[in-house]
């Protein structure tokens, strides 16, 4: 007779006081998804080879409640905290989790740091900075004001930040940007097949191999792309700039031409042109050049 | 209608009362229906223009039949312009409604941003005017006018509760 299979259940709400020290730990699966929402402070989410969640540090100094529960596959850690927090400090969280766990964070205006977590993370933080290492499976890291800084990133990543800066060091075929104001810089170490970048003011550098039949679409309005590939990429290249922008090619010998109103562009085949690279910009300047 | 049947008509017509008192007292009735309608009139625009907003975009995006691309173009920027008109006035109605709530290096930020956004747009729609058959400008027009909606759901959500996870999906 099969043993019929309920859902996992376990339950752990507790009261806590602001201020308070804490230092708890449940039972989870080892693939669960980790959801974690904090207004304030610097939370830290380490993954690591037990199937448990584990939470240690001080709560916010105004904190109402943490809940920290385990529904099946979900685990939530949650720190509430009343509207007003004008004074105090905030939560000072060490999570661990289960490497192979998806791990959901929403901060507002808190610091994010994120080690050792291969089951892919979707982080977001209002005016806080994110700090990755070493994650991977499906990445998408996204803050206001805060600056992102990825290393050794594995799988998809999506990159989103108004003013901060972006700094990353991936391993990954499919990378998208988009920024307002900030600044980003983005290598891959694998080859990428999907790379898609828009920013208004701010300025795009990517340095990547590019797959057989890579796609690459960028914009800007005022900001500057500078895009490296491999010479040996076979995708066609379109560049277009008004006037007022300017494109820069320094990986073949091919110039741009310019019209009379002072609008630039520039057309070119690299390889078996089975790819494309389509870059544009309303008033910035475009740059394709070689690894 | 031949002249008698118009006369009858007529003579018919004149013999009606020019009032009619109603059966019953309608204007509670009508008060309640307009009170009820009343707040699902923003949400039901607004759903009206989205949906004319990714209609159009998706349309301009996956190929419609041409006209001249010069007077297609121009269309298009207008057309988008008002499709996210109403969009881009509930959400920085929403925003000045509940910005001094926000953390001030925050605010200032938002602001700083939004400013630039605004500019950016002006100097698209100039470089829309120069170059009106350049689709590339129109989708970035069109991410821009996204990236603005994004920065003011972001730090204004619209259905904010105090919770945190009311920013997700917002970027």
């Amino acid at each position: 007779m099969r043993t019929p299979i309920f859902g996992l259940l376990l339950l752990s709400a507790a009261a806590a006081h602001a201020g308070e020290a804490v230092d708890k730990t449940l039972d989870v699966k080892s693939n669960g998804l980790v959801r974690i929402e904090n207004v304030r402070g610097e939370i830290s989410v380490d993954g690591w080879e037990r199937d448990q969640v584990q939470v240690v540090g001080t709560l916010d100094d105004r904190a109402k409640s943490l809940t920290f529960e385990t529904v099946g596959a979900t685990t939530t850690v949650r720190v509430e905290t009343p509207d007003n927090l004008n004074r105090g400090e905030g939560s000072k969280l060490v999570i661990h989790v289960p490497q192979a766990s998806r791990v959901r964070v929403d901060l507002v205006s808190a610091d994010l740091h994120l080690t050792n977590l291969k089951g892919g993370v979707d982080a977001k933080t209002v005016s806080g900075g994110i700090e990755a290492a070493d994650i991977g499976d499906r990445i998408e890291l996204a803050t206001i004001s805060g600056d992102i800084t990825l290393g050794r990133g594995v799988g998809p990543t999506s990159f989103s930040s108004v003013s901060g800066d972006i700094k990353a060091d991936a391993d990954t075929s499919e990378i998208k940007i988009q920024t307002v104001s900030g600044g980003a810089r983005v290598t891959s170490s694998a080859r990428v097949q999907e790379l898609t970048m828009h920013s208004v003011s701010g300025d795009l550098e990517v340095s990547a191999s590019l797959a057989d039949g890579a796609h690459v679409k960028g914009s800007t309005t005022s900001g500057d792309i500078r895009l490296a590939i491999n010479p040996d990429a076979g995708v066609v290249v379109e560049m277009k700039s008004t006037a007022g922008g300017g494109i820069r090619n320094t990986l073949t010998h091919d110039r741009p031409s310019r019209d009379i109103a002072g609008a630039a562009s520039l057309d070119l085949t690299l390889g078996n042109g089975q790819g494309g690279v389509e870059l544009s910009t309303v008033s910035g300047r475009l740059e394709l050049g070689s690894l | 209608m031949n002249d008698t049947t118009s006369d009858k008509l007529d003579s018919l017509i004149a013999r009606l009362p020019q009032t009619i008192e109603p059966s019953r007292d309608l204007w509670p009735y009508v008060d309640a229906r307009i009170t009820v309608r009343a707040p699902r009139a923003p949400v039901w625009q607004l759903a009206l223009a989205a949906g004319i907003a990714a209609a159009f975009v998706s349309a301009l995006f996956l190929g419609v039949p041409r006209e001249s691309e010069t007077t297609r173009t121009f269309a298009y920027r207008q057309q988008l312009d008002a499709a996210y008109a109403p969009l881009r006035q509930a959400s920085l109605t929403r925003y000045r409604a509940r910005a001094d709530r926000l953390d001030p290096a925050l605010r200032r930020t938002v602001e700083t941003n939004l400013a630039i956004i605004d500019r950016a747009l002006a100097e698209i729609r100039v470089a829309l005017e120069r170059n009106p058959d350049d689709a590339d400008l129109g989708q970035i027009l069109k991410r821009t006018y996204e990236q603005e909606l994004a920065i003011i759901d972001a730090v204004t959500p619209p259905n904010p509760s105090p919770a945190p996870q009311q920013y997700r999906g917002a970027l």
